[in-house]
């Protein structure tokens, strides 16, 4: 193709030049997209599927989810909603560090002491999810709508298959992709050192504390472990820094709960939800913890109330069956 | 019942993805940078682009062409960016940050930034596409998504208007002036 003249004019206007970004497809928030972006809920395996866009829920929305708002028993006000004119979102009042590490702590202890229900290599773990989350895909709530969705999935013993069923549907989805997380990381050392570095490396390196914490709830999820491993898993959780409990008790659709989490880019607690007894994981949340207000230019702003609830997710059952497709 | 084995697959799907990642990233970055002022929606989009690369691995072209096909996904992203709602306002701030970090010359406040502005966004991006991608016609037909002789057709045009442009000394109106060059008249 033949130059022009005008050529050398537009690339004069250039205000990056490609040669000027040599190397930052290696600096660390280009490679924590990379991972972001595979671990995204949406494979390339289903691309019909609509991507989670918000993408602090992307990884852990991948699984089923809640029933009626209501049913779940958590304060779902805000801008939108239909409740008592001017009521506040419930407060939610985070606990220290240091309490978290004693919950954590104790949970381990417990575990511990579980019999073991560890699945063979052929067998199959069967978990049924159910999400509740924004109906948009846009993926923010302020204050609903929201959406239910069932998710079961079955992941062999030994990870490398699995099936996935939405709302009785056979599903190639994002559960898919979360458990196959999980699996790159078995076998899980018992470690809580090792364990946090192997999660926090991994074989692709570059997750940070968000990463490393997400990882390790969603290998709690949508496993069964040795009693060793599941103590393993909560004095990892320990060890990353800034999880901090929801004072008092939560109640998720109808039962109470213990509610760990990290406050993620200030204002939304993104939770895992512990039996207060057994501590055997329940499910998920992430909350907002602050009133926030997302704005920019040439689009209307969002405020998101303290106390919204932007996802529930809760695990309604989890067991060791002989083929996937069968039910505990 | 299907069972959805995934194993092995997922394993080369990831690496055929960080292959393309790997080679992609900067020259996508830099298309973005080109197009969009903010470092913010600059991170949003190039956040989207390789989102959207992930879902459609399969659809990717081998070899150079893989870069022409991102290109194309990031136009659509970028135009469609405005239009969206505050979705993916919540990008890991990180990424931002590493993207603010570039080194970008001021926008000119030029007559002939002027007259470049004063084009279809159409003709700035063929223009672009040569001057600041290095394409060819070809490559040009890969990212339009039209044939060879229409992205030689349009890019002939867009050239001649720019030509038309900086020779018509055409003084742009007051509202499309630089803000810098605005000030400097007061």
């Amino acid at each position: 193709m033949k130059p022009h003249s005008t050529d050398e004019l537009v690339r004069s206007m250039a205000r990056v030049r490609d040669e000027s970004l040599a190397g930052f497809a290696e600096r660390p928030a280009a490679q924590s997209l990379k991972e972001d972006v595979v671990r995204d809920g949406t494979g390339p395996a289903s691309r019909a599927v609509k991507p989670a866009r918000f993408r602090l829920g992307v990884r852990l929305a991948a699984v089923g989810v809640l029933a009626a708002v209501a049913v779940a028993g958590v304060a779902l006000r805000g801008a939108d909603d239909a409740g008592p004119a001017g009521a506040p979102p419930a407060d939610i009042a985070l606990g220290t560090p240091a309490e978290a590490a004693h919950v954590l702590d104790r949970a381990a202890a417990v575990a511990a002491t579980r019999p073991s229900a560890a699945a063979e290599p052929r067998q199959w773990v069967y978990t049924k999810m159910r999400l509740t989350s924004a109906a948009k895909p846009a993926g923010l709530v302020t204050g609903g709508p929201y959406k239910t969705e069932t998710w079961e999935v079955w992941r062999r013993g030994d990870g490398k298959r699995y099936t996935a069923y939405e709302d009785g549907k056979p599903r190639a989805g994002h559960e898919r992709v979360s458990s196959a997380v999980a699996t790159r990381f078995e076998p899980l050392p018992s470690d809580p050192g090792a364990l946090l570095r192997k999660v926090r490396g991994g074989p692709k390196g570059g997750g940070g504390d968000q990463m490393a914490y997400e990882t390790l709830v969603t290998i709690l999820r949508d496993s069964l472990h040795s009693p060793e491993t599941e103590a393993a898993i909560f004095q990892a959780i320990k060890l990353v820094p800034g999880v901090t409990p929801v004072e008092g008790e939560v109640d998720i659709a109808g039962r109470p709960a213990i509610a760990l989490g990290l406050t993620v880019d200030g204002w939304l607690h993104e939770e895992v939800l512990l039996d207060p007894k057994t501590f055997a994981y329940l499910g998920e949340r992430a909350i907002a913890v602050k009133t926030r207000t997302f704005a920019s230019e040439g689009d209307p702003t969002v405020t998101v109330k303290a106390g919204t609830l932007q996802r529930l997710m809760v695990r309604v059952a989890i067991g060791v069956v002989g083929k996937s497709g069968q039910r505990p | 019942m299907r069972d959805l084995a995934i194993g092995a697959s997922m394993d080369d799907r990831e690496a055929g993805f960080e292959a393309i990642y790997a080679a992609t990233y900067e020259p996508i970055l830099g298309y973005v940078l080109r197009r969009c002022a903010s470092p913010d929606d600059a991170a949003d989009v190039v956040a989207e682009t390789f989102t959207i690369a992930w879902r459609r691995l399969d659809e990717i072209p081998p070899g150079a062409r893989a870069r022409l096909w991102l290109y194309g996904v990031a136009r659509r992203v970028l135009a469609n960016h405005r239009r969206d709602e505050a979705r993916r306002r919540q990008r890991t701030t990180s990424l931002r940050d590493e993207i603010a970090a570039v080194e970008t010359d001021p926008v000119e406040a030029s007559a002939i930034a002027a007259a470049f502005r004063g084009l279809s966004d159409d003709d700035r991006e063929l223009l672009g596409l040569v001057a600041w991608e290095g394409l060819d016609h070809s490559a040009i037909a890969a990212v339009l998504g039209c044939s060879v002789g229409a992205a030689r057709v349009r890019l002939h045009r867009a050239r001649k208007r720019l030509d038309r442009a900086l020779r018509s000394d055409a003084r742009p109106a007051a509202a499309q002036r630089p803000i810098t060059e605005r000030r400097s008249l007061t």
